[in-house]
Parts: structure tokens; C-alpha cells; sequence
């Protein structure tokens, strides 16, 4: 089944909420960079690991630093990667 | 556990894989766009030269530890390490000029002024008595100030301080490369380093790719290459002094993880031959940070030494109110 990058921000956008405990309220703009939002670092590790988990892949220690800076940006490497690990024509 | 089973860790800062590092509650403002919210909840205060300290106020005890930053640490950091010290103690973290919330500056810093500010920062939130928390650079302001003014130390928490018993040298050569990494090769590189320098072995496998990517963005967010540059250099003029160390009269803890790159045994040795009744506390599967590490421990230590602490000072005031001598 093709990635959806629309499906995968709007899971995302839930799985964050979930692990961000301190603001479950707090409205996320998917272009803001996360620590700007008051994301602390353990969240994030936690949010990351949560979607190796989901996801079923490891993230490659070699992304450019900013990559996983905003929702928007880790949406796009999540759809990366799902999109390589597709079966040929599946997009 | 067995050879090349990935570690899992409870009780710490920093998740694992399969784990959960979610902190405690923090209180919420509505929401906000485009705003730092990472300070929200504090306060500022003004030191002598107009520098204004964000500072952040937790818990509601009688007994106030106040938390000094490494160079590399806001004050809101504080708040997911400390969510069992906050329930018996007031809790007091601020963030050192030019860093995080507190007024950047311009040009070459004094490291004598952070002593001064600490000083502010108390008479400005009306704590006349505080346990002093310094960790790593930190470590030698909290020393200083308790130098400098002991009647408002009631005890010094030294986690994983930077300087030696031994002197500067080895401090001052490390600094110097993480300038020029800074200089050469900008901020990710200086992190590179300082991630596989100060995180335990434990800690980087149970963490793995998200706890190095995770931290790396906040990191990279947290901190202009501006101000590190500015503090490192500041860090610079100051000297360990390890004879200052046996001037100290308050009650002193030395809390090191096992595996910190710049505390050995016969460190630890010596700072307990120099240093007065110096308590030592060895967190194990911890590095340099082992309140990020393993947070459950170090919370326990800190919390056990200040308890102890207020013991014997309620028995020394029992004893002089009845008059009897002191055991």
C-alpha cells in the first residue's frame, strides 16, 4: 500500500501528544521547530523511539542534523523510509 | 543481562528503546506559536550589572537545593530529573548569564560575575540559606560562592565536577579543544564530541540512534555557537585551585557516575583526603551527567545527603539550646 504523507503526519501528530505529558493541550504546529514548542529532550528520544517501534525501522545516526526538528521534517524522513522499504510500484 | 542484549534502563531521563522517558507535570500557558515555551513559568531577576537571570521556583519545602547549569543546560531541563526531590524541597534552577533564557552577551564574559549573580539571584527570591547543586564547569561556582559567602551554603552538591584535585591542566586542555572544535567544525561537531565524551556506554546503547538524534536537535536548538563560544572562553580564565577545596566548611557531597571521563578512583581518593568529611557517591551506568543517566539514583543521593544534612543541624541546635555538648 502506498505511504501517505498526510496519514503519517496526522499519527504522528497523535503519537506526540501521547509522550508529550507535560502539555497534553498544547496546540502543535507541524512547522515549528519542536524545542521551540517546549519539547524536551527526553520527550523527543521518546517520541523517536515510539516511531522505530511503530514503524519498524532504526533511525540512521547519520541524518543531517535539523532533520527531526519539526513534525513536518520527521514526517518527511518517516515517509522516506517507509517509502524505500516499499515493494517496487507500490507508489 | 548477556553479551549484546540491548540494555534497558528504568528510572532514568534518558529512554530506552521499548521504554518511556515522559517527565512529570509542567504547568501549561495555552497555546502559543512561535514562542520559546521552553522558559515559561519562570521568572527574572536582575543582577548588578542589569543582567537579567531567568530562574524557575518547584516545590514547596522548608529546604531550598538551588541548581547551577553546566555550560551546556537550560533550566527547564531541570524539571525531568528532579520530579522526587521537588516533593520534599524547594527547588531552584536558573539559567547562568548569556545562556538559555537569561540576557545574552556581547564580547568576553567574567567567570567571577556568575558568583555575584548567584548571589543576586538569592537575595532577589528572599533564600537566605540554600544546598548549592554545581555540575561540571558549574561545579566551580558553587564552590566559589560557598568560599565566598558560607553562612548561605547549607551544604555543596558537586555532580560530576569539572575541576581535579590534581589542578587545572587537564580541564583547560580539554576546553581548548572543544574551542576549536567549535571554531573549526561549529556546533554539531563540538556535540559529536561532547556525546561520546559525557554519555556512559550503558546510556548510548540502551538509548541509541533516537537518544543521539533526539538530543542532538535540542542541542543544536538550545544553544547558539555564540554563547558556547563566549562561556567556554570564560571557563578558561578560571583555575581549579584544589586548595580551595580544603577551605570549604559545609557539608560537601562529590557524586560521579562510574563511568565519568574525568573522575578516577584515586581522584576520588584524593578529593576525600583534601576535602573535609567529603560524602562520595558512585552512580552506576552513568556518566558524566548522572542525573540525566540515572536519574532515580541520583535523586536518592541528593535527597539522603540533605536529609542527613538537616539531621545533624537539628541535633546541633538541640544540643546548644540544652546546653550539652556536641557528640
Amino acid at each position: 500500500m502506498a505511504v501517505d504523507r498526510e496519514d503519517v503526519r496526522r499519527e504522528l501528530k497523535a503519537m506526540l501528544r501521547s509522550v508529550w505529558r507535560q502539555h497534553p493541550d498544547r496546540e502543535i504546529d507541524p512547522s515549528a521547530p519542536l524545542a521551540a514548542l517546549g519539547v524536551e529532550s527526553s520527550t523527543l528520544v521518546t517520541f523517536l523511539v515510539r516511531i522505530e517501534d511503530r514503524f519498524r525501522f532504526s533511525w540512521d545516526p547519520d541524518l543531517p542534523a535539523g532533520t527531526l526538528s519539526t513534525l513536518d521534517s520527521i514526517s518527511d524522513a518517516v515517509v522516506d523510509r517507509l517509502r524505500l522499504a516499499e515493494p517496487a510500484g507500490g507508489r | 543481562m548477556t553479551a549484546g542484549q540491548r540494555p534497558s534502563r528504568q528510572g532514568s531521563a534518558v529512554p530506552s528503546r521499548g521504554g518511556d522517558g515522559a517527565g512529570g507535570a509542567a504547568r501549561h500557558h495555552g497555546p502559543t506559536r512561535n514562542v520559546d515555551l521552553r522558559f515559561e513559568g519562570g521568572n527574572r531577576c536582575q543582577s548588578a550589572d542589569g543582567v537579567e537571570l531567568y530562574y524557575e521556583i518547584r516545590g514547596t519545602g522548608d529546604v531550598t537545593l538551588t541548581f547551577l547549569n553546566h555550560l551546556f543546560l537550560v533550566a527547564p531541563a531541570w524539571r525531568t530529573v528532579t520530579s522526587e526531590l521537588e516533593q520534599s524541597l524547594r527547588l531552584v534552577a536558573y539559567d547562568l548569564r548569556n545562556q538559555g533564557a537569561s540576557t545574552r552577551l556581547h564580547g568576553a564574559l567574567t567567570w567571577s560575575d556568575h558568583v555575584e549573580d548567584l548571589r543576586h539571584l538569592l537575595d532577589c527570591i528572599g533564600v537566605e540559606r540554600t544546598y548549592l547543586l554545581g555540575t561540571s564547569m558549574s561545579a566551580m561556582i558553587a564552590r566559589d560562592f560557598a568560599l565566598a559567602y558560607p553562612e548561605r551554603v547549607a551544604g555543596l552538591l558537586l555532580v560530576g565536577p569539572a575541576f581535579s584535585p590534581y589542578g587545572s591542566q587537564r580541564r583547560l586542555a580539554l576546553t581548548r579543544t572543544w574551542i576549536y572544535l567549535l571554531e573549526t567544525g561549529g556546533m554539531e561537531v563540538l556535540y559529536n564530541h561532547l556525546y561520546a565524551l559525557c554519555f556512559s556506554d550503558f546510556s548510548q546503547e540502551s538509548g541509541g540512534s533516537p537518544m543521539y538524534l533526539g538530543f542532538r536537535e535540542v542541542f543544536l536548538a538550545v544553544h547558539s555557537p555564540e554563547q558556547v563560544l563566549a562561556n567556554l572562553a570564560a571557563a578558561q580564565s578560571v583555575r581549579d585551585e584544589p586548595e580551595k577545596l580544603t577551605q570549604l566548611s559545609c557539608p560537601t557531597l562529590l557524586m560521579v557516575g562510574d563511568t565519568d571521563f574525568l573522575w578516577s578512583t584515586s581522584s576520588l581518593t584524593e578529593m576525600q583526603r583534601i576535602v573535609r568529611g567529603l560524602r562520595v557517591a558512585v552512580i552506576p551506568r552513568a556518566g558524566h551527567l548522572p542525573y540525566a543517566e540515572n536519574t532515580s539514583d541520583f535523586e536518592r543521593e541528593a535527597l539522603r545527603f540533605i536529609e542527613d544534612c538537616e539531621q545533624q543541624r537539628a541535633a546541633e541546635r538541640l544540643a546548644v539550646a540544652s546546653g550539652s555538648p556536641r557528640r
